[in-house]
């Protein structure tokens, strides 16, 4: 089984999360790189759209920027209060008053924010770049 | 230049009292590629005022908070962007159909604003010449959800890529004058170096794009050496090349007048225009299809 084919059912399997149809997903250099189906026409080769996530033999990780993209996750969803996002966000890990292992999708009201690892009623949130990202304001959830 | 050689050196091109004395304003760009703009409005606190973009706003996050350190810049629901580093792609307009090369990339915010203009469809080639610049459009690209680009690295002073393009963005690296304090690094010596690469991007762009194909040229420096003689070159030597209106209303002054009437179809944005950057703009077409 292609790790592409073993990405999508992980998503379905894990969040009830299909990916949209104009998405492709295509491995390249050992990541998963979502992409959509028209830039297949782009001739010159190089890193096509971003990384989704990656399948290797130490386990499958989402991107939260390619979570964000995700059609109605139905599944390991935990949806954070204002604090708890804030912390979230600027790569704290947040106490979940959850029990179970894995990957889970954060979200604040309507915002998906991204993808954390959920492991001893800890959230561990993982983004894409390098640097803290801070949030200094309030949005209407 | 000192700051006094600087007002002398503005004067020649407008009035350096008002461009000077402008007051600039930070911009956003709602990102219409991850939140439907009606929908930004009624999540987003931040205060803003329209302008001449249905998309730009002039906006405020509150005392002491920066913009790029909010809920909408994190969710990717909005980039901070100068209005007038919008202008470029607004003018250049690609479609979804189109296969447009960005020849100098990065950091992404231009890459990611034609992308919204294509609704995620057709192509773009997102190229730097920089890996370590190549950072930051990664992330803005992931970041904003833009995903009919492909980035690469190659030098856009030779491409070698013919005839293929429909579209190209040539925002050419440049003095920055319009930059604060840039003045003080600036010589003529040093313009006229980085005119060299700008004008070999602009040949090598231009090549790269088919027949009946657009290309914006971009810079934020006031300097005519990088500016009007570089289109002005490449119109000599590529007989297929003519300028073209902006099609795009902003206000703007025309190219500067010692180069012809045809080159009152380009753009010299000043501070005084709209609070934002300096920027010089010119649509090139290549062929009569």
């Amino acid at each position: 089984m292609s790790h592409v084919t073993t990405f999508r059912e992980y998503l379905q399997r894990q969040f009830g999360a299909e990916v949209p149809k104009e998405i492709v997903l295509n491995e390249q250099e050992g990541v998963i790189r979502a992409y959509s189906k028209t830039l297949m026409m782009l001739k010159p080769s190089g890193y096509m759209g971003f990384v989704a996530g990656k399948v290797s033999t130490r386990g499958i990780e989402v991107k939260s920027e390619f979570a964000q993209l995700l059609r109605n996750p139905s599944r390991n969803v935990l949806a954070l209060d204002e604090a708890q996002a804030k912390a979230f966000v600027e790569s704290e890990s947040v106490a979940i008053a959850e029990q179970g292992e894995g990957l889970r999708i954060a979200k604040f009201g309507r915002h998906v924010l991204g993808v954390g690892i959920l492991k001893a009623g800890s959230l561990h949130p993982d983004f894409i770049g390098k640097g803290r990202k801070r949030v200094e304001n309030s949005i209407n959830p | 230049m000192d700051e006094k050689q600087f007002r002398d050196y503005l004067s020649s091109y407008t009035d350096a009292e008002k461009a000077l004395s402008a007051p600039m304003r930070d911009t956003i760009r709602i990102n219409t590629l991850k939140i439907p703009k009606k929908e930004f409005m009624g999540v987003s606190g931040l205060k803003m005022e329209p302008t001449f973009y249905e998309n730009g706003f002039y906006a405020d996050a509150g005392p002491g908070v920066r913009l790029g350190a909010t809920w909408e810049y994190f969710l990717g629901y909005m980039h901070t962007q100068t209005l007038s580093s919008m202008a470029p792609a607004l003018v250049l307009n690609p479609g979804e159909r189109d296969i447009v090369l960005d020849a100098a990339a990065s950091p992404g915010s231009k890459t990611s604003h034609m992308s919204m203009l294509m609704n995620n469809k057709g192509a773009i080639l997102a190229n730097d010449v920089n890996w370590e610049r190549g950072s930051a459009l990664f992330s803005n690209i992931a970041r904003l959800g833009v995903l009919n680009a492909k980035v690469t690295v190659r030098d856009a002073t030779r491409l070698g890529i013919n005839a293929y393009f429909t579209k190209a963005l040539v925002d050419a690296p440049c003095s920055s004058l319009s930059q604060p304090y840039a003045y003080k690094k600036f010589t003529p010596n040093l313009s006229y170096e980085i005119s060299k690469t700008q004008i070999k991007m602009l040949f090598s762009s231009y090549d790269a794009l088919a027949e009946g194909g657009e290309l914006v040229y971009s810079t934020c420096t006031y300097e005519k050496g990088e500016n009007e003689e570089a289109i002005k070159l490449l119109l000599e030597k590529r007989g297929s090349a003519s300028l073209q209106p902006l099609g795009v209303e902003f206000p703007h002054e025309p190219g500067l007048s010692e180069y012809g009437k045809e080159f009152r179809k380009v753009a010299r944005v000043y501070p005084q225009h709209f609070s934002s950057e300096g920027f010089f703009i010119a649509k090139l077409k290549k062929g009569s299809a």
